[in-house]
């Protein structure tokens, strides 16, 4: 077994269950956050407002050393933060595949939050990992990105992320 | 009375299909603004059982901003204040800038 799988085990042995408790209280706000914008002001305030202004704040993630990746494609993109994510033992496994329309599918299998967050939290809203991932491919790669909500699973989840062109004539 | 800005917003496919509008309002986020208001108004309009938003005149310090709907499309025309002016001229104005836009798309 890899180091990184032991330190996992190690986790799941010893993680308090209280933190199933947080991860779900975690998850209840982002949710009914999502949800709200969705309801009050439209997908399209959740699109080219709310993931815009995540984007601007991810100046503050790379003081805590996440290295600026500009000009790199979605799919180099993709493997250095699945790396950075397993290796933060968040999750044990993650992916993010290409599917033939152009858009991607972020996997992450077996995540730390999920297994309790995702079963008290409910089943409708973006994962915030892909949250995270839709704003970095916006910022690092220089795309536009719309987002679905994700299939919410006790281990995990799977959120389509679509890159997009501005389509409308913008003068 | 001369529009300072166009936007279209679409509200089937939930987005801004068109936007001409000076380049100091012309980000995706403030374009964007202009749904947002219209997806508000509206949940704000059904709350209390008053229907479909037909048209909404915003008169601010500085500005005008006059909606009109047709269809499944909003237009959102900026104006520059220059006189006091009747909200029914404002829409009627909109509603011409709506046809030149839409005849000229």
């Amino acid at each position: 077994m890899s180091i990184i799988g032991l330190k996992r085990k190690l986790m799941d042995k010893m993680m308090p269950k209280e933190f199933g408790f947080i991860s779900g209280l975690f998850h209840i706000g982002v949710f009914t956050l999502q949800t709200g914008i969705d309801e009050t002001l439209g997908r399209i305030g959740y699109n080219d407002y709310i993931f815009p202004a995540v984007k601007e704040s991810m100046e503050k993630a790379e003081k805590l050393g996440i290295e600026p990746m500009v000009g790199e494609n979605v799919e180099e993109f993709g493997e250095r933060f699945i790396k950075l994510l397993k290796t933060s033992l968040l999750v044990e496994n993650a992916s993010l595949k290409k599917k033939v329309d152009g858009a991607y599918v972020f996997s992450l299998n077996n995540c730390f939050m999920a297994k309790t967050a995702h079963t008290v939290a409910g089943t409708k809203g973006v994962c915030p990992m892909a949250m995270v991932m839709a704003a970095m491919i916006e910022k690092y790669v220089n795309k536009e990105v719309t987002v679905n909500y994700s299939d919410l699973t006790p281990n995990g989840s799977i959120t389509i992320i679509t890159p997009t062109d501005s389509n409308f004539e913008r003068k | 009375m001369q529009a300072e800005g166009v936007i279209i917003f679409d509200d089937i496919q939930g987005k801004i299909i068109f936007s001409e509008v000076p380049p100091e309002f012309a980000t995706s986020r403030q374009t964007s603004v202009g749904g947002m208001l219209i997806n508000l108004v509206k949940k704000f309009s059904h709350e209390f059982k008053a229907g479909d938003v037909k048209s909404l005149v915003i008169s601010s310090e500085k500005k005008i901003i006059s909606i009109s709907k047709r269809e499944h499309k909003y237009i959102i025309v900026l104006f520059p204040i220059t006189t006091v002016i009747e909200h029914n001229m404002i829409l009627q104005k909109t509603e011409e800038i709506f046809n030149s836009v839409i005849n000229n798309g």
